[in-house]
């Protein structure tokens, strides 16, 4: 007895060993060197790997049209498995003894976190392709490159409640920080304007919604926004609306919008809008130059949002050092000066105070209907 | 409207929990013969689910076919990993086991990313998966085939430990594997019976699942997790423990999302696999220990 319970508790121990503890990595070597963290295995994969292939071709491109005065740049990439504090001591490890001029990373809000405090302390610019402004605010060298979760809530706010017409709005959000944060700003913008509105939420690995639909479903809500992070949880999450023959309709936010969610989900999807940072059949500038950029590869399948966030992050990078090489300050103040700078996702204007660079008027609103993507709502 | 919701609840609780009453049957069989356990069996039910893919979707072998195959697959891995990593470490400490067992799983895991990449596959649903309507609940058919198939895979391990020969044998050597020696038992042989039969369980699992949940993607921990709590609950020294455990299991998750909430799931389950080790170890259905 005294053993079966000894055993159990070291069972235990070890599982939760397991889900905490990761391994180290090893990188490469070369001159003008951007560092690259992303999650590109485990749970938020989904994440990393397209925002890799979109800094990768970024990074082709750029050295195809003849790099730095004719110097190349090479991206030295670190997988972080999603972990924060795997990210932060990946950081201190691509900065010290890989002699990286700048970052980008990583893919997840909590990850990202971690990293920024070291990036500051190390004194070495980052940028972040997370939506949370929580990730720069009080750092000096941290930048974020996603559409915010503040003006996602106001422009999805503005959306549902004047072009939509909801009344009584649902929001079902995974429980990652993302997740949670986009919830909480939406609900807060909607109860601001006197809307009715209420949440359900489910864990990242979740395989059944069904109970939470139903719990949904009884409150009647004219519309669900659904605020996740989680690809094969919110997939799960549409075919079981549908087979539950549930017809509220669905919005989703940005990082649900990719071909990839839409495949997954196969029918469930048909129908769904999605929040976006894409025109699609009404492409603007910098996103024709991504889609042109990607003509003949293989890599990053058809136009993703985090795609495009690694495309438009590492361009950023590039265009501050064009001018500052691999003088980190000089990197620093070239992003802060970026002006007008015409990314797939959007127009970017950074400044000393906004270490974001979008505004509210990059977003779009697309629909998914019969395998493609339609554009339906832009400022 | 009521009555609808809770039938929709109870068909969800039962469709998870029969997954998690095969795995909790799984971890029981390993644990009563080896006593060991094994966490490497979420990743061998996702690679279940994986190898099914393939037969189905690349290969378009029919499904019956499959799901033989599968199971196959599974108990050729189960005589592996119990010639290969349990038997040699029977007499060491029993966490030499318990790790190793973890290694592989991660091994597995790993050689699965490789062979079939790290995303989630779509796996077409068995037979369709527009919803049959039964009382105003919405049954998604691949429900049934979750269940019918698991409660087939129960129903035949329980004849086979309890009417056959070679089930008295294995719970010969489960209660004194030492007495079942000097009796002549092949120990050895029970211990590849043991792990064949509970790896083939799993990967049964992992297809009949994977039209619900997606082939593969980030799901081995969660899974071995659930099956663990799930026999621990139900008392993973009995069959009929560690089948109720998933059971229970499945219901709690799928009453308490719909009802109550859907927050801190994981964190209630391991807070109830802690207070059942701590005032129960033997599990709720079970009444004697280890």
């Amino acid at each position: 007895m005294k053993s079966l319970r000894r055993l159990m508790f070291l069972a235990i121990y070890s599982l939760l060993s397991l889900m905490i503890l990761n391994s180290a990595g090893f990188g490469a070597e070369a001159p003008l060197r951007i560092g690259l963290v992303l999650s590109t295995t485990g749970q938020w994969s989904s994440l990393g790997g397209p925002a890799k292939d979109g800094a990768f071709l970024a990074a082709e491109k750029f050295n195809a049209a003849g790099g730095i005065k004719g110097q190349k740049v090479e991206l030295v990439f670190e997988d972080d498995e999603g972990d924060p504090a795997k990210a932060a001591s990946l950081l201190r490890k691509l900065t010290t003894q890989d002699n990286v001029c700048t970052v980008f990373g990583t893919s997840t809000t909590a990850a990202s976190r971690a990293m920024a405090e070291v990036a500051d302390n190390l004194k070495i610019t980052m940028v972040a392709p997370v939506p949370t402004r929580a990730v720069v605010e009080g750092r000096r060298y941290v930048f974020h490159s996603a559409y915010p979760i503040d003006l996602a809530a106001e422009f999805l706010g503005q959306y549902m409640t004047e072009k939509l017409n909801w009344k009584r709005v649902a929001i079902l959000n995974d429980t990652s920080e993302y997740g949670t944060t986009f919830a909480e700003h939406v609900e807060k913008w909607l109860k601001g304007r006197g809307i009715e509105t209420f949440s359900e939420k489910f864990a990242p690995n979740a395989r059944d919604l069904t109970p939470t639909w139903l719990k949904i479903a009884e409150r009647k809500p004219d519309g669900l926004l659904l605020a996740a992070a989680a690809m094969d949880a919110s997939a799960i999450a549409m075919k079981n609306r549908r087979q539950l023959g549930l017809k509220i309709p669905v919005l989703a936010g940005g990082a649900l919008s990719s071909m990839r969610f839409a495949q997954l989900a196969g029918d469930a999807a048909e129908g769904t809008l999605f929040q976006s940072g894409f025109g699609y059949d009404r492409p603007r500038e910098g996103e024709k130059k991504m889609l042109s950029a990607m003509a003949g590869k293989t890599a990053g399948g058809p136009p993703s949002t985090l795609f495009a966030l690694g495309w438009d992050s590492t361009n950023l990078l590039l265009q501050a050092m064009q001018g500052a090489g691999c003088n980190r300050d000089g990197i620093l103040k070239g992003l802060e000066n970026i002006k007008g700078f015409q990314g797939a996702s959007g127009i970017f204007n950074f400044s000393p105070t906004d270490h974001n660079g979008h505004s509210a008027k990059n977003s779009t609103i697309v629909k998914f209907e019969k395998d493609k993507f339609f554009h339906i709502f832009s400022y | 409207m009521i009555e609808a919701k809770l039938l929709q609840i109870t068909v969800a609780g039962l469709t998870t929990g029969a997954i998690y009453a095969l795995m909790a049957l799984g971890f029981h069989l390993v644990f009563v013969t080896a006593r060991t356990l094994d966490f490497a069996y979420g990743a061998v039910v996702v690679m279940g689910g994986l190898v099914a893919y393939s037969l189905v979707v690349e290969w378009s072998l029919p499904l019956p076919l499959v799901l033989i195959l599968v199971t196959l697959f599974g108990g050729a891995v189960g005589l592996g990993v119990s010639t290969a990593i349990i038997w040699p470490l029977r007499d060491r400490h029993p966490a030499a086991q318990v790790i190793s067992l973890l290694a592989a799983g991660l091994v597995v895991e790993n050689v699965a990313a490789v062979i079939w990449g790290k995303d989630s596959l779509p796996f077409p649903p068995f037979t369709s998966d527009t919803p049959i309507f039964i009382l105003g609940a919405a049954v998604n058919p691949q429900s049934f085939w979750v269940i019918g198939l698991s409660l087939s895979a129960l129903i035949a391990s329980n004849l086979i430990l309890y009417k056959t020969r070679l089930g008295r044998v294995l719970r010969a050597t489960a209660n004194d594997p030492f007495a079942a020696r000097l009796m002549g038992i092949n120990v050895k042989n029970m211990y590849g019976v043991a792990f064949a039969t509970s790896l083939g369980l799993g990967t049964l699992g992992g297809t009949i699942i994977s039209p619900i949940t997606f082939a593969g993607g980030y799901f081995a921990l969660p899974l071995t997790v659930k099956g663990f709590t799930a026999s621990i609950l139900g008392g993973i020294g009995t069959p009929f423990g560690a089948v109720m455990g998933g059971f229970l299991l499945g219901f709690i998750e799928a009453y308490m999302a719909g009802l109550i909430t859907t927050s801190y799931m994981g964190a209630i389950s391991m807070a109830i696999l802690l207070v059942i080790l701590l005032l129960r170890p033997e599990g709720l259905f079970s009444s004697k220990g280890g």
